[in-house]
Parts: structure tokens; sequence; C-alpha cells
């Protein structure tokens, strides 16, 4: 299902009437049959197989031209699927395929813009204006080297031994615990996901966004018929119920939690490690999104009172304004107080998910479910690049290469890309990261307004600032560094600006 | 509603009624300001239905099958052909609906990026192949008939056998 494979931004005319039949039809199959792992692998298989775009590669390079949409229709209702995989597989872009020539294709930067243009103008024709403002100032994909692979792999590393368990985590913060399952018996949050939140969520998803490993998009969704939306509504529900824990297999699930990375360079260049800084952009599956967007959806507002406060980076409107607005009124009043931001070091990749289970669980157990299906099994896989044959192996670790099986009709399969499991932290590119992420963040920032009341602390996410006399915020920095390694955050006290 | 509770014993004329009276209800929230008249939608519309701020609440809110038959009729509304959301399908003081200049800037509208073009026909069946030519890219080595209308079981089986093959093992 990771093929790497691009699909078409739209359903073409050609292959609107087949989209829609087989797409309905996929979604019902899975509707009717979740316990089916066939099911699942035909909905994940399909966009790929159908709507995939081809490479624009030169006419001498020896591979065959890509069949038409008419003859890709033709084939895959008349039952040829293996046409359709083969032709799949020759459009993976790879290094040995040579453009076609031209001096449209000049330089790799001139490609750069022209593709960051093109995605600002998609967004813009979507109605995403600011999107499409960040595509334009967007920083470039990092140079997809070993080298630059072995970087990404130490941003999201391995789980280790002493990390947090659910033990630590309820003997280190027994008093917030037991406020988020009073939050919980309090909470008028309903036990599943409202129809009608699905199909708001379904209808209000951004368009123009990137597809996950299987290559669908929203686009390719909202095109469905009556029927296809309905049985949409019908998966999406029954991926947030009671459902996805009992009758979808764990690989249906496992392969769902999948994500695409791309990796950005960050602004300032080469550092002294010769490589840049890199910025990891996940991107998970568009069904996946909309289960963790109905759920959000769901829980904003009891999250937000919850974590409010203290933590203002979960359905709180404004709330870098506020965070200011409030700041200088307390330096008003209390003019010789100081600010202290405390800095963790790759917060979201490295936050306890036990701590954030632990709240969840007892604060919003509608979240149980998801969180099982998704982050369980040893944490969901992150997709990178192909990567060559001649490539050197991938260290030893979480992850490695894969190679997808053998064509039957003896056609070329798609490179191997590199991989790796996702085992700590909120993974990247999930909606449902911020609230992961900041209910484990709760916990320290909850314990730090309790034995230091004198002081301020206020944070969106990982940004903590804290207000108060100077003589105070040593002892709050010292405090935050022992508390946030019980949620096995780092905090980088050479980084925090006082 | 409170008349619809027990006004029948029999339930298929109580459920008639009610849908009569909430078409009612509806046409008469169509001039004065009222609670949306789609179903399960609580939203307060301060202005009445033929104005432009419900329209457009009706529009981004709720898909034209969501709404009353009497309303959609009243309004002059009709489903766009992409995402079925209701426009004003009578025509302006321009000589254009809203339905049709809807309907070419729809984001759904596959045909959209292509306008100015002779568009292909979009239909719910698939079209039919096109003849190779020289030009053309080739056809797939044994293209077969549309298996999916003619024989679905074989077009299952087909697809059965393809998953086991492609899939992990034990996929079935």
């Amino acid at each position: 299902m990771a093929s790497g494979a691009r699909t078409l931004h739209h359903v073409p005319s050609a292959l609107f009437g087949a989209w829609r039949s087989l797409g309905a039809e996929a979604l019902n199959w899975v509707r009717r049959e979740p316990q089916r792992k066939s099911a699942w692998l035909w909905f994940l298989l399909l966009p790929s197989l159908m709507l995939h775009a081809p490479v624009l590669s030169a006419a001498s390079s020896g591979v065959s031209p890509p069949l038409s949409h008419e003859v890709r229709v033709a084939a895959i209702m008349g039952g040829d699927f293996d046409a359709c995989l083969a032709d799949r597989n020759a459009s993976v872009w790879r290094p040995c395929i040579a453009r076609r020539a031209g001096a449209r294709h000049s330089t790799a930067l001139r490609d750069a813009l022209v593709a960051a243009r093109r995605r600002a103008v998609r967004l813009a024709r979507v109605g995403r204006l600011s999107a499409a403002a960040r595509a334009l100032r967007a920083d470039p994909p990092a140079p997809q080297t070993p080298a630059v692979d072995r970087k990404a792999r130490g941003l999201l590393p391995p789980a280790v031994p002493d990390l947090a368990t659910p033990a630590s985590i309820k003997a280190g913060f027994p008093a917030e615990l037991a406020r988020a399952a009073e939050h919980g018996r309090r909470s008028a949050v309903p036990a599943a996901v409202p129809c009608d939140a699905a199909v708001l969520t379904i209808r209000t998803a951004p368009g123009g966004s990137s597809p996950g490993p299987s290559g669908t998009r929203m686009e390719h969704l909202w095109v469905l018929g009556e029927e296809g939306r309905d049985a949409l509504v019908s998966v999406v529900l029954l991926l947030t119920g009671e459902t996805a824990a009992t009758r979808v297999p764990a690989v249906a699930t496992h392969a769902l939690a999948g994500a695409d990375l791309l990796l950005l360079s960050k602004p300032g260049g080469v550092r002294e490690t010769g490589l840049p800084g890199l910025r990891p952009i996940g991107m998970p599956e568009a069904l996946r999104k909309l289960d963790a967007s109905a759920l959000a959806a769901t829980v904003r507002s009891s999250a937000a009172d919850l974590l409010s406060p203290g933590q203002l980076g979960v359905g709180v409107p404004n709330a870098c304004m506020r965070i200011l607005h409030e700041l200088g009124a307390r330096f008003a009043h209390h003019p010789g107080d100081a600010v202290l931001q405390l800095y963790f070091k790759n917060a979201f990749n490295l936050v306890s998910r036990p701590a954030a289970e632990a709240v969840l669980h007892r604060a919003l157990p509608v979240l149980t479910l998801i969180f099982l299906w998704a982050y369980g099994g040893g944490g969901p896989c992150v997709f990178g690049w192909a990567v060559d044959a001649a490539a050197p192996p991938p260290p030893q670790g979480a992850g490695s290469s894969l190679s997808p099986a053998p064509p039957a009709d003896g056609s070329s399969p798609p490179l191997p890309r590199w991989w790796l499991r996702a085992e700590r932290g909120a993974q990247q590119g999930d909606p449902f990261g911020p609230l992961l992420h900041a209910a484990a963040m709760w916990l320290v920032l909850e314990r730090l307004r309790a034995d230091h009341p004198s002081v301020v602390v206020r944070a969106f996410q990982d940004d903590v600032v804290v207000v108060g006399l100077p003589a105070a915020l040593r002892g709050v920095l010292d405090a935050a560094a022992r508390l946030a390694g019980r949620i096995d955050a780092n905090l980088a006290p050479t980084k925090c600006v006082g | 509603m409170p008349e619809d509770a027990g006004a029948a014993a029999d339930g298929v004329r109580g459920g008639v009624d009610a849908a009569e009276a909430r078409n009612a209800a509806a046409c008469a929230t169509a001039t004065t300001p009222g609670v949306c008249p789609a179903a399960r939608c609580a939203t307060w519309l301060s202005a009445s239905l033929v104005d432009q701020p419900s329209l457009i609440h009706l529009r981004s809110a709720h898909v034209t099958s969501e709404l009353p038959a009497a309303v959609v009729a009243e309004l002059g509304l009709a489903p766009c052909r992409w995402c079925s959301r209701p426009y004003w399908a009578v025509r302006g003081r321009f000589g254009q609906s809203s339905l049709a200049s809807h309907k070419a800037q729809c984001r759904l509208n596959p045909r959209g990026r292509c306008r100015g073009r002779k568009g292909a026909e979009v239909n719910g069946a698939p079209p039919p192949p096109r003849a190779p030519t020289a030009s053309a890219a080739p056809v797939a080595p044994s293209a077969p008939a549309d298996l999916f209308a003619a024989d679905p079981s074989a077009w299952a089986l087909a697809g059965d056998a393809f998953l086991l093959r492609v899939g992990p093992a034990g996929a079935s």
C-alpha cells in the first residue's frame, strides 16, 4: 500500500464513474465485513491502482508508456488488476528515470519553485489562502541521502527501557490524575462520536492536503456518490467506536495508522554536522485524519475545560493573544516580575504516551480506543523515500527498508522505501497529536502551578512561559527539569530564556 | 414536535402526518425567522429563508436531501450535480442562476480544471475503452469486457485472487 505512487489531485472525467462505483463498493465491503483483511487491503489499494499519476519520463528511457485513463478503467472493471498494478508500479518515481528533455526542466531550484507555486495555486483554488501563502514560503525539502535518513531516525528515537510507564505516571502525579478522573465523571462528552460530527468533519475537511501512504485524498472521497458517502460516514464511525478494537484486524489498523514522512530543511543552512536542521512533516491516511478530527471535534470543549488555564494549546481560540494580554496585565501590577521561557527539546516526538494515555483515559474515555489502535502494537510506521538497491543498509533499530512483493506478471516492483516505527511521542501529522502532547504536558504544568502558587504558568503546547519574582524562577526551572523527566520530556536549561 | 406525539394510532399515517407538519412549519418559516428546517439541525436563522444569510447557511451546512421537499420547492432550490448542496435554480437578473454559476466553480467538479476544452461526458457508467491509435497508449495485454457490470461475482472472484497474490500472507 505504501508504494510511493503519487495520486491525482482530482478524479478525472474518464475515471469518475468507475471511481464512484468501485469506491462505494470498497467502502461498503469494509462496512459490512470490517473483520476481513482483504476488504481493508482493497480499500487501501484502490486509490493508487486507479488514480495514480504517471511519472513524466523521457520516451527513450526504455519504460513502456503509461496506460491511458480509459484503458485503466477498462482493465480494472474487466478484472485485469495486474495490468493496473504494473502500471502503478511503473509510475513510481525512481532516480534512474530520465526526465523529459526540454528547457522547462533546467535546474532543481526551478523545479522546486514551480512545484511550490503550483501547490500554492491548488490551495488557493480550494480557498485555503493561509496554506497557499505558507506553501510559497515553505522550507525546501531536505536532500534524500543516507546521512539525512540517519539524522531523521535520531529525531524519532526508539523506545528504551527506562521510559515512563503507567505505574510511574500513576505514582508521580496522583493528584493530577485524580483531578482528570473527576473531570471525566463531570464531563458531558458523549460515549461515542455522533453521526452529525462525522458528517461535518467529512464535509469541512481541508482540501488540497497531502495524501497518506495509500494515496487517498479528501477530493477522492468527496466525489463519492450518495451511497459511497453514507458508507464513508459509517466507516469513520466504525473506526472511532468499539468495533475498531474488537473486529478490525490489527494489520488493518496498523496500515491505517501509518504515515508518509516528508523532511524539510530548517532555515539557517547547513549546521556543523554538515547537515541542515530537519523539520519532519507527517502525512497520515485520509481516513485516519477524518477519525481523529471527528473525535477531536467531539472532545474539544471538554479538553479545553480540563487543560486550561495552564495549557491553552487545545480548543482555546486566540490562545497566544490571550497569553500576551495576561502577561501584560501581570506586569502592569507587578513591575518587578521576570519571565522565564522553558524550552523542551524535540518535545512532540519524545513526550510520554503512557502519561497522555493516563490523562485521556480518565478525563476523556471516548479517546481510549483510537489511542489503542493508532498508537498500540509498538507504534505507527512512518515511511520515508524510496531507497536505491545500491544504498547502504539502514542502521539496526526500529526500522529498515520495505521491499514490496514482486508482481506476478514479472514487471518491476516499486523501489523499497525506508521506514521506521514512531515508538515515542505524538505521531507527526496526527490531528490527535496536539491533544496527546498537551495532555502529557498538563501533568507537569499542573504540578508546577500547585507547587509554585506565586508564579503564573501558561503554555501553548511546548512553549511554556513562567512569570514571577526572579528569586522564585530558579526553583521553577529546577522543578520543571525534574518533572519533565517523569514524562520523558527533555528540558534544555541552557536554551531556556529568562 | 408536540402535535406529532400520539397523533395517530397508525404508525404509517403518523409518519406521513409528521412529515406534512414539518413541511408546513418549514414553509411558514420561509418568510419569517426560525429554526433551520433541515432534519436534526437546531440552528436559529435570524432572517427568513428567502434571505441571503439563511440561504448561505443552508448551502454551507446541508445537502439538498436533508431539507424538506416543500422548502426546496418553495425556495426554488436544486442540488448541485457534484456536491449536492442546495442552490437557487431560478435565473437572476444577469441571466444565470446561482446553481449554474456554482456548478462551474464547484470544487468537486472534475471538469473545472479543463474548462474551455471539450470536457468528456461524465455519467454513472465508465466510458468504453478508446480504440488504440499509433499515438495512443497501449492497451492492456488482454483488456476484457466490463466484468464488474456483466458478472459481479466473477469480478469479485478475480479481485479476491488478486488480493491473495499481492497482499500479505493470510490477508484473505
